[in-house]
């Protein structure tokens, strides 16, 4: 063990405080301040704030988001920008929820999110988005039941083998928490149990499209939208997604914009403009007639409902995790 | 910077308290929808790159730093050494565009499973921060006294006796600070981690299957799980561990910095 | 003199230490350098057809990254002037620099967090410029103070005691003395900075938003920056040209590091002139 020395370091002989000169201290204190609240207060301060419209949501929303704020700011330069940020849709529901946004895109609906109705909250149903089944195109696989579909995802299913395909291993690639291509797994294939812990986890359809495409043995779900000649779409028993026909294919979600009590007007202008966008079908959204209006009863929003008739939340979300612990 | 630090303790606790400890620290999912708020995942996905990076970068960084600055000399040596400190400034997210298409492949090749992993964010934060610690490396090298490494050649000591025996052990203190200071950077890593760890929040001995750090898991969920809940005060728990990791670190390295 | 063993050992693993940068660099060149044109600089991006641009990302980069600067910069020298050649803070001890140590050291992907929770949630900001350029001055500010610290702390006290023995107040000693021959290394701390800050994509993720045309000079338009546009498009882009163009953007990124930490040297240089030191 070395022998440790304490030195005592020699102070610095710093000008005595009877040379400091009150400007330059002061002055150099004063920047230092008056920096710290210029950056931080002048934006803040409410006359620099625009009314922007902030909006917060589905990555499989964003694209068609990004395309409307584009055509938005080219037809109304002078109304308030939208700002768009991805995150998912748990995300825009919560961030909308509690005020940090104007604006949620979602594909799960907010009572299903929250556990309670959305009372007073603005809704415009975009229309279904279709979660389509996607397979690296080696599987050797092109179709396969609910049962075995259930199989691959929750882990049980390990070689494309035990389905006729090719002695590859599964790999299955997810989405995180937020996600309602997701959730419209858990909900209408696999009855809330959870998927194998093995999963990759990708934070968008992008990305989880890239990740099946790129690994062998691997399956995934993405909205139609973003499907590429790069990997396989697999039907799914006796159905196979056709995109002139995806009406049809079983698995979807509904992708609707949500605002909470009146919104200002520049918000129902934009969600107005949002509805009237006639090239939906581009961004993989399809079906319905797009209108605003109320959400009253979760029932007529397809939201899952409980035997009470209550709306149901994301099962088994504990304390808060469904809205409990905003009091 | 205080009452955000005082706003993650008080969350901490709150979680601490509602869950329990043991499920908390103990619990080998993060499965919010589950139930599941376990956040041993993050923190064992943090270690396992800590020390991935540390044994794959350390000799690499060593060699560098060695043989840029005690066994070359003249334009090729001030190139390698100027080598480190510009390639110290290449973003993480080109690390991780190049982690994506080159150490993903070859784990999966290697190793089986799907690439994505632990052993892949590791591998490429490894690379990333090998020109930093080369940097502070070859500084604390040029630092050692050429008179100890004469004594050392005068006495009969064949070059890499010198190197062993003199050089590398008077500059330990240094070298050990520049091994932290990378260590602290690939606590800190974010982006290329989060392009290749795979996301999965579980805690597990494959470390070549998905995984998550504390790093990603922050970032994947800070706005997907509302504030006020437990799964919100989880991410300001892992935002808290955080501050505590790097914390020590910067304490350690002051220490050091106090010491060389 | 035989070469050892061990030696042999040392330049193979050096050698494969830096054939991984050029590695990297080669295959960005050989993915994206075919996108590189004036064309690709100034164009829009395109989320689903080929051809996209970066041209809002470069100029975002440019917006987000320098105010950010020019607000970090002058704050946290002033605070290291203050604090060493005031003395200001004294009776803290050294928890000052602790502290800037600490909050250099900080992920910046708590700092992106702790900027949303802050600016998007408490105070209400868009996600905008302005969010991102308050998260990287958060960032940066630490960064700064810290560095600029131990910069003054090298400047040699015998400057400062001949400055104020010559009857220099102080603060003429700061101007004239220790700011000038300390200047080079300041210079050479901002720069390390800019660099970082270019880098930056954890903390600008969702402060920043995505960006949407027609956004113009706003403070509070959405701006991705270049490096938030190579992670996008990288991980999730779904044009046909997607690697290319993340490949192409990470090129203009790299020089864009590139060229800060050149401009800094030639700056740094110029200032070492000056004061007669080199």
């Amino acid at each position: 063990m070395p022998m440790r020395v304490r030195v005592q370091r020699p102070r610095r002989p710093g000008p005595s405080p009877r040379y400091r000169d009150a400007w330059g201290s002061r002055g150099a204190g004063a920047a230092v301040l008056l920096g710290l609240a210029l950056v931080i207060g002048a934006p803040t301060g409410t006359g620099a704030r625009p009314a922007g419209i902030r909006v917060m949501g589905a990555t499989s929303l964003v694209p068609f988001l990004i395309a409307t704020a584009s055509r938005w700011h080219v037809a109304h330069p002078t109304s308030p920008e939208v700002h768009v940020a991805a995150g998912g849709s748990l995300a825009g529901i919560y961030q909308l929820e509690r005020g940090t946004v104007d604006a949620a895109a979602s594909d799960i609906p907010p009572s299903a999110v929250l556990g309670r109705a959305a009372a007073g909250w603005g809704a415009l149903v975009l229309g279904r988005l279709p979660v389509v089944l996607v397979v690296h195109p080696g599987v050797g696989v092109t179709r396969v039941s609910r049962q075995n579909l259930a199989g691959l995802l929750t882990g049980r299913v390990r070689s494309w083998q035990e389905l006729g395909g090719a002695a590859e291993n599964v790999v299955v690639v997810t989405r995180g928490l937020g996600s309602g291509s997701l959730w419209v797994m858990q909900h209408q294939v696999l009855g809330g149990t959870p998927l194998t812990d093995r999963a990759v986890v990708q934070w968008s359809n992008g990305a989880v499209l890239k990740t099946v495409a790129a690994t062998p043995g691997a399956i995934g779900f993405v909205d139609s939208g973003f499907v590429r000649r790069s990997v396989v779409v697999l039907g799914l028993g006796g159905a196979m997604y056709q995109p002139r026909d995806p009406a049809r294919w079983p698995l979807f979600a509904t992708a609707g914009l949500y605002w909470r009590q009146r919104g200002t007007p520049a918000l129902t202008a934009f969600v107005q403009f949002a509805a009237r966008q006639p090239d939906r079908t581009r961004f993989g959204i399809v079906g319905e007639e797009a209108t605003p209006h109320e959400e009253r009863s979760p029932r007529a929003r397809g939201a899952p409902v409980g035997r009470d008739g209550r709306p149901r939340g994301l099962d088994g979300w504990p304390d808060g995790l469904a809205g409990g612990g905003h009091s | 910077m205080a009452g955000l630090t005082g706003w993650l303790v008080v969350d901490t606790l709150s979680l601490l308290s509602r869950v329990g400890v043991a499920p908390v620290l103990l619990g080998f999912h993060f499965q919010p929808q589950h139930g599941r708020f376990g956040l041993l995942p993050f923190v064992w996905g943090s270690v396992v790159v800590g020390v991935l990076a540390l044994v794959v970068s350390v000799p690499l960084a060593v060699a560098w730093a060695v043989v840029a600055t005690k066994r070359i000399s003249g334009r090729a040596s001030s190139a390698m050494t100027t080598a480190m400190t510009a390639l110290v400034a290449i973003p993480s997210v080109v690390w991780g565009w190049w982690g994506l298409a080159t150490v993903v492949p070859a784990v999966r090749g290697v190793l089986g499973g799907p690439g994505f992993g632990l052993v892949a964010a590791g591998v490429t934060v490894a690379i990333m921060v090998v020109p930093t610690v080369a940097a502070l490396a070859a500084e604390s090298l040029l630092a050692v006294p050429a008179s100890l490494e004469d004594a050392s050649r005068a006495l009969g000591a064949d070059e890499d006796t010198t190197l062993v025996a003199v050089t590398l052990t008077a500059a330990r203190p240094g070298l050990t600070r520049a091994v932290l200071m990378g260590e602290a950077r690939v606590l800190a890593e974010t982006m290329a981690v989060a392009m290749v760890v795979g996301g999965q929040p579980v805690a597990r001995l494959q470390i070549a299957w998905p995984g998550a750090t504390l790093t990603t898991g922050l970032l994947t969920h800070l706005t997907a799980l509302p504030p006020a809940s437990a799964g919100g005060r989880a991410v300001a728990t892992m935002a808290l561990l955080l501050l505590v990791g790097t914390g020590w670190l910067a304490r350690h390295l002051r220490r050091l910095g106090r010491a060389s | 003199m035989k070469t050892g063993r061990l030696t042999w050992v040392l330049y193979v693993l050096a050698g494969v230490a830096m054939a991984f940068p050029v590695f990297l660099v080669a295959s960005l060149v050989r993915d994206g350098a075919g996108l590189l044109s004036w064309r690709f600089l100034t164009s829009e991006s395109q989320p689903l057809a080929a051809g996209g641009g970066v041209g809002a990302e470069l100029f975002n980069t440019v917006y987000v990254v320098g105010l950010a600067l020019a607000a970090s910069v002058p704050v946290g020298l002033a605070a290291a002037v203050l604090r060493r050649e005031y003395g200001w803070g004294r009776r803290w001890g050294p928890s000052l620099e602790a502290l800037a140590d600490f909050g250099a050291g900080v992920p910046s992907v708590v700092v992106g967090f702790f900027a949303f929770v802050l600016l998007v949630g408490a105070l209400g900001w868009p996600f905008s410029r302005g969010a991102g350029a308050a998260a990287l001055f958060l960032l940066n500010l630490p960064w700064v103070a810290a560095s600029s610290m131990v910069v003054l702390a090298a400047v040699p006290d015998s400057l400062r005691e001949a400055s104020l023995a010559l009857g220099a107040t102080p603060w003429d000693t700061v101007r004239r003395v220790v700011l000038p021959s300390a200047a080079p290394g300041l210079v050479g701390a901002a720069t390390v900075g800019a660099a970082r800050l270019l880098g930056e994509s954890a903390a600008l993720l969702f402060t920043t938003g995505v960006n949407a045309a027609g956004a113009g000079w706003s403070f509070w338009a959405p701006g991705a920056t270049l490096a938030v546009h190579v992670f996008t498009v990288r991980t999730e882009g779904l044009a046909p040209d997607a690697t290319a163009v993340s490949a192409a953007a990470a090129l203009v990124l790299l020089a864009m590091v590139v060229v800060s930490l050149w401009l800094g040297r030639v700056v740094s240089r110029w200032f070492m002139r000056r004061s007669g030191l080199a």
